[in-house]
């Protein structure tokens, strides 16, 4: 029999994977840059590897979802990404749809959640 | 700090030229970042360092996930057509030199020894050309196939229609014929480039067998490059049968102009008259085989100079029989 709790890990994790652009681009309304956006996702009860959102914040630029511009002042120079107007359209479709998404989820678990056979 | 120079070098290194000074300024910023919320104010020392490029994974894994497609030599995309030809490829050359080896060992039975550690020293290092290569050409197309997620859009217009026929028996070419030809042409290709000298007439006297050669190696090896551009006509008509694998009225057209280009190819070789032999009569006659002002000597020395002069107008011919033979396919196909 496979562990219970490990299959929930397994599953768990491909679920997430499947939010993590929507919530990157929820979080960058103001410009931020890659470690501030990691350290606000955490605080935020959503867990996201370094390793895996630097490239995806370079990503998402080339898919001019978001912009980006390089801070210099500061004596660690640092690159800020923030929506661009494309990404802000696209972000606003995307929550339209993630609340559906919701409402259906609700709806399913709701429903069938408690058919286990036991009565 | 040299691990984390080191570690942005790792990464930056597999990293495409123009996007490296980014990535390794953004990436020094993220491990002093982090090393600071380990450390607080407190210097980082070795092991905050280890721990935090342990956090980051390793490099290579690093650099993919900037690209956004895995690193390969041959994906597995490519694999399945790379390894099917480099089989056949491989297949080829060992035959080739195994044909070569059985030639050599008839002619000269007691250097057998000889050819044999000839014949399994070339087996060695010839495959492993014949495969570097396969791999180089396979490589490179790999290399600049564009990223994953770039496939993944063209995918998407995939429709029902474009599924292909499945195939007529008439109709289909059966694998074994273009693989027979390539393994032929291929054949051909290694006695011309390395034995030309043992095509020729075979004799045997008072225990000693002797070859009298049929055409002038000094000269022929000049007509190499020519040769070998007949060889890839004939491969690349050999491979569209392999790729189509059906009978169609546009396949006919282009086997029709390879094997025309390949024909002429060689037509250019051969109308070259100091490509043969010159000293085949007289070899011929020192070898005892026929008696200098017999009959039969005047017999074969004319049917030699018939054959050396006719000799283009014989490839044409084979020309035209195999055009006919696949237009008949064709036809009966249709």
């Amino acid at each position: 029999m496979p562990d219970v709790n490990e299959t929930i890990l397994g599953l768990l994790s491909e679920l997430r994977r499947g939010t993590i652009v929507i919530s990157v681009l929820s979080q960058l309304g103001e410009p931020q840059y890659g470690y501030s956006l990691v350290a606000e996702l955490e605080q935020k009860g959503i867990l996201i590897e370094p390793g895996t959102l630097y490239p995806l914040l370079r990503r998402l630029e080339k898919q001019q979802l978001l912009e980006s511009s390089w801070d210099t002042n500061d004596a660690r120079p640092r690159k800020y990404y923030m929506l661009s107007p494309f990404g802000r359209e696209v972000y606003s479709g995307l929550c339209a749809e993630w609340k559906k998404l919701v409402a259906s989820m609700e709806h399913l678990l709701k429903d069938g959640g408690h058919k286990d056979g036991s009565d | 700090m040299e691990a984390i120079d080191k570690y942005i070098y790792a990464v930056t290194i597999r990293l495409p030229q123009k996007q490296r000074e980014d990535i390794r300024k953004e990436l020094r910023g993220l491990i002093e970042d982090m090393l600071d919320e380990r450390c607080g104010s407190e210097p980082p020392g070795p092991e905050d360092v280890d721990d935090v490029l342990l956090e980051l994974g390793p490099p290579n894994e690093m650099a993919d996930r900037y690209k956004g497609k895995k690193r390969y030599l041959i994906s597995p995309l490519m694999f399945d057509s790379y390894w099917s030809t480099a089989k056949v490829v491989l297949a080829s050359v060992s035959i080739g030199l195994s044909v070569i080896f059985a030639v050599e060992t008839i002619v000269e039975p007691f250097s057998i020894l000889d050819h044999f550690v000839k014949w399994i020293v070339s087996l060695i290092t010839v495959n492993v050309q014949a495969l570097g290569w396969v791999t180089l050409v396979f490589a490179l197309i790999d290399y600049y196939r564009p990223a994953d997620d770039e496939i993944e859009d063209k995918s998407q217009e995939w429709h029902p229609r474009d599924l292909p026929d499945i195939p007529d028996a008439t109709k289909h070419i059966k694998l074994s014929e273009p693989i027979a030809g390539m393994v032929f042409i291929a054949l051909l290709l290694v006695v011309c480039f390395y034995s030309v000298e043992l095509v020729g007439v075979y004799t045997f006297r008072d225990g000693v067998r002797n070859i009298i050669p049929f055409l002038d190696a000094g000269v022929f090896n000049r007509y190499l490059p020519l040769i070998a551009l007949a060889a890839v006509f004939g491969l690349l008509n050999e491979g569209l049968k392999l790729f189509a694998r059906k009978r169609t009225g546009k396949l006919l057209i282009w086997n029709i102009i390879l094997r025309s280009l390949s024909a002429g190819v060689l037509a250019i070789v051969f109308i070259d008259g100091s490509i043969w032999n010159p000293l085949f009569m007289e070899q011929l006659a020192a070898s005892g085989l026929v008696a200098p002002g017999s009959g039969g000597f005047a017999a074969v020395e004319q049917l030699w100079n018939q054959w050396t002069r006719y000799f283009i107008i014989i490839i044409f011919i084979f020309l035209i029989i195999d055009i006919v033979t696949e237009a008949i396919r064709w036809y009966k196909a249709r």
